[in-house]
């Protein structure tokens, strides 16, 4: 009789013992594989209208955002993900970003391709600082570049701007030579990736990240209310993420 | 009325819009979002963005903005009522959908148009005022008062009572230190019939005042040159040239220097942002680093954990009587770290405009929530709003021509602006580029010999890889007394022709009251059209920050060209190594002008200088 109990008493222990530990990995050790899927970019290149088609499927006019918007969003019934749109703003994106850096499942960079000419700079110091960054070369394998608002007649080609990104990115790569770690930011700071191959000009080739360039329009032809958007190639990315 | 009314959420999409005009004002929006809420502004809740005016509401507990557009020249009364009540209506109406959060293009026109209505008729139901006629209004009961003044008339006949007034002054002015007035001062003496009194009453004495007066002055003397204080003549300015040749580079022998070879090399590439250890005081820092890296960790777990009691508990809602006593606090803690006190009470207001309203869970104290608000509050307004990276503009205008890049550097007197022009010489020669150091202070003594010295200094540490090669670093100089303005251009040009890449524009201090210099440096910036205009200012500063600031953008706004508006490009925050944790100069500064610190010079050798760690100083402030 008495050996019964000891039975059932030690098989009741372990799995309470069991069941602890599972709880404890979950809370305190956190889940290994990221979770957002962050849409980022400079200001006014159509983030959050991209948002709203992926995750409502509906126009929506915008302003410019101060708080990011997130959504738990079903990419044609096979997969769901955790959406994310980050304010394009400079001062506010870091911070924001920063709440998600560290669990991220995919970037999705939004460019505006008829306006790329002027802010060429600026889109290649994001990307240039996403693509130096250890931390985040540790968590994702890929990159998507969507180039946004293709329904523009003055919009650019993707092969265009991977050019022109190339050529700024080579320049940066200069100028940032000798920085060392210390600026506000990732908590896992060390000394910043050399992006590409020394003796050649940089190419999105040469990087351990694989960089998609894809061209979508979230905004679409015909009138606001009912227009269709063309985002069907950043929704099959989204779908063959790992 | 109006042109446009928009509410939509902070994440930025609009739920409900009524457009007046076929005009798209998003761009006035977008403006009135990046300048007014993202530069924490929101104590002040009117723009203006070309010829509209734009009035807004946060509301946040459901995260929404409402805006009012509507043209300037119209007054209307009733937009902030309208605000009011709109956001009081829209959210009975639709507490539930904006609870569960996704909701998009709801239907509020109804309501809107039934508020706007009531609103409208309330304006012009009531009358407009009357005006008052003289004999009702208040100047007339005092002058009924005074014993031996007649009650003017309705319509006094003026013409030819015009002239009498202003010579009547001159002769009042001129006569005051002489005789004493025995008339009593104000409403009499300012009335016409008073003046010519008091006129009369003073002729008899002015004859005295008379021939001193401005007016009436002998014509046989000649006129002399007027000297002026402070400006150097020709024949002084001749006497003072130290430069040996008349031409621009004045190849004197150099003094025998003892040069520091340990310090080339150590700039390359970006600068460095400022560490933690400087921004702190000393006793802290060193367990400050231990500690808070384990910090980091336990808090992020522990909210991960309560949080999800935290939304179980209900929330409470934060008011602003709630909030007044804590912000009374953060607001005098600021000012003993050396913000200004202006400053520090907007912020305080931007800070209250966004939480009122704002729903926390019962544990979380409202302080620990002002104070989080206060800190990005804070972060935001010391990150720049575009990255200002020199290297590459530099590069940039390498590629696309033969210009030089000018960076002019300007500010009050004592600042800093000499050592930190040498300090960001021998940055950039560090990074390979050649630069002309343009001495347009043609005012303090020995403003160029210092700038000489420096050039001496920085060729010898940075000499030319083959022999016989253009130097990289070299002084343009005409000596003193010179025209500023002059003195760049021509130095502009030289640089151009002789291949340099960047022109470091040195001006004389200036305070900013004097009308005169400010209208002169501003035509230097005019003329030149810089890349770049520098503020210097030196971190000790405390409230005299935003009053410098504020009127050296006024002066070049003022006297620029229409179409080519300059103002402060960037802020160079000086001595900041003397400051030990009182860093709130730097929040005065790039709050009034919304730019960002572009360089921060922590000590007196070549070496020191560094870039902002935000971070650093917010954490400093907040301590």
């Amino acid at each position: 009789m008495a050996m019964v109990y000891g039975w059932e008493v030690a098989v009741v222990t372990l799995l309470v013992l069991i069941f602890t530990l599972v709880i404890v990995k979950f809370v305190f050790f956190g889940r290994k594989k990221g979770v957002y899927v962050c849409l980022l970019g400079y200001s006014d290149s159509g983030k959050t209208l991209l948002f709203t088609r992926l995750a409502h499927d509906r126009f929506v006019r915008t302003q410019s955002s101060i708080k990011e918007n997130k959504a738990t969003v079903q990419i044609e019934n096979k997969k769901s993900v955790e959406l994310v749109d980050i304010p394009g703003d400079e001062r506010i994106r870091d911070r924001l970003f920063g709440k998600y850096r560290d669990n991220i499942r995919a970037i999705i960079v939004v460019v505006d391709s008829a306006n790329v000419q002027a802010e060429v700079r600026n889109v290649a110091e994001l990307l240039f600082d996403l693509l130096s960054s250890r931390s985040i070369n540790k968590q994702l394998s890929s990159i998507l570049v969507a180039c946004n608002k293709q329904d523009l007649t003055l919009a650019k080609e993707c092969e265009d701007i991977k050019v022109m990104l190339e050529k700024e990115i080579t320049a940066l790569r200069i100028t940032r030579q000798a920085k060392l770690a210390s600026m506000d930011g990732g908590a896992s700071s060390s000394s910043p990736l050399f992006l590409g191959k020394k003796d050649k000009d940089f190419q999105f080739s040469d990087l351990p990240i694989k960089v998609q360039f894809v061209p979508c329009s979230a905004r679409g032809k015909g009138e606001e209310a009912s227009s269709i958007a063309e985002v069907d190639t950043v929704k099959s990315w989204i779908t063959n993420l790992p | 009325m109006l042109d446009l009314f928009t509410i939509f959420t902070k994440g930025g999409m609009v739920l409900w819009y009524f457009q007046g005009t076929a005009f798209s004002m998003a761009q006035a929006v977008n403006g009135l979002v990046k300048t007014v809420i993202l530069q924490e502004r929101v104590g002040v809740n009117s723009y203006t963005h070309d010829s509209l005016t734009l009035k807004f509401r946060l509301d946040n507990e459901f995260d929404l903005v409402f805006v009012a557009v509507y043209q300037k020249m119209i007054q209307l009364a009733y937009v902030d009522k309208l605000l009011e009540q709109v956001q009081l209506a829209f959210r009975d109406r639709y507490k539930n959908e904006l609870a569960n959060g996704a909701c998009l293009a709801l239907d509020f026109s109804r309501e809107f148009n039934g508020i706007l209505d009531e609103l409208e008729s309330e304006q012009r139901s009531q009358e407009p005022r009357k005006m008052r006629t003289f004999n009702e209004s208040k100047k007339a009961d005092k002058i009924q008062q005074q014993p031996n003044v007649d009650v003017i008339p309705e319509k006094p006949a003026l013409p030819q009572e015009e002239k009498t007034p202003p010579v009547a002054m001159v002769e009042e002015a001129g006569a005051e230190p002489k005789a004493k007035p025995k008339l009593p001062v104000g409403p009499v003496a300012r009335t016409a019939a008073g003046m010519r009194k008091t006129a009369n009453k003073r002729t008899s004495s002015s004859t005295v005042a008379k021939q001193s007066s401005v007016t009436t002055s002998p014509k046989s003397r000649s006129k002399e040159k007027r000297v002026w204080e402070g400006v150097v003549t020709k024949e002084e300015a001749s006497s003072l040239d130290r430069s040996s040749t008349k031409g621009g580079n004045g190849s004197i022998e150099v003094p025998e220097y003892q040069v520091d070879y340990s310090m080339v090399g150590q700039m390359k590439g970006d600068l460095k942002s400022l560490e933690e250890e400087e921004v702190e005081s000393e006793v802290e820092s060193e367990e400050e680093e231990t500690t808070s890296e384990s910090k980091q960790n336990t808090s992020k777990n522990s909210g991960g954990v309560f949080s999800f009691f935290m939304n179980l508990a209900g929330g409470k809602t934060i008011t602003q009587d709630s909030m007044t006593p804590i912000l009374e606090k953060m607001k005098e803690h600021l000012i003993t770290k050396n913000v200004a006190a202006e400053i520090a009470e907007k912020l305080c207001t931007s800070v209250a405009g966004k939480l009122d309203g704002k729903v926390v869970g019962t544990f979380t104290g409202i302080q620990s929530t002002v104070r989080a608000s206060l800190e990005e509050s804070l972060v935001q307004i010391l990150s720049p709003k575009r990255r200002v990276d020199i290297l590459r503009d530099v590069m940039v205008k390498r590629e696309g021509g033969s210009q030089p890049y000018v960076i002019t550097f300007c500010g009050v007197n004592g600042v800093g602006k000499s050592t930190n022009l040498a300090k960001v010489a021998f940055w950039l020669l560090e990074n390979g580029h050649r630069v002309l150091i343009a001495a347009c202070d043609t005012f303090r003594s020995g403003a160029v010999e210092q700038l000489r010295t420096h050039t001496h200094h920085l060729d010898s540490l940075h000499k030319p890889a083959r022999e016989g090669a253009p130097p990289s670093i070299m002084l343009y100089e005409r000596g003193y007394g010179k025209d500023a303005a002059g003195i760049a251009m021509e130095a502009i040009g030289f640089a151009q022709q002789q291949g340099f890449d960047v022109v470091l524009v040195d001006t004389a201090g200036r305070m900013q009251d004097n009308e005169p210099l400010m209208r002169a440096l501003a035509k230097l910036i005019r003329v030149n059209n810089p890349d770049l205009v520098l503020f210097v200012g030196e971190a000790l500063v405390g409230n005299e920050a935003v009053d410098q600031l504020t009127k050296f953008n006024r002066a070049l706004v003022d006297h620029s060209d229409g179409d080519n508006q300059r103002v402060v490009d960037g802020i160079v925050l000086t001595k900041f190594d003397t400051i030990d944790d009182k860093v709130g100069a730097a929040i005065s500064m790039t709050y009034t002008t919304g730019q960002p610190i572009v360089f921060v010079g922590t000590g007196q050798k070549y070496v020191d200088l560094k870039s902002l760690n935000v971070h650093a100083v917010v954490s400093a402030l907040l301590k």
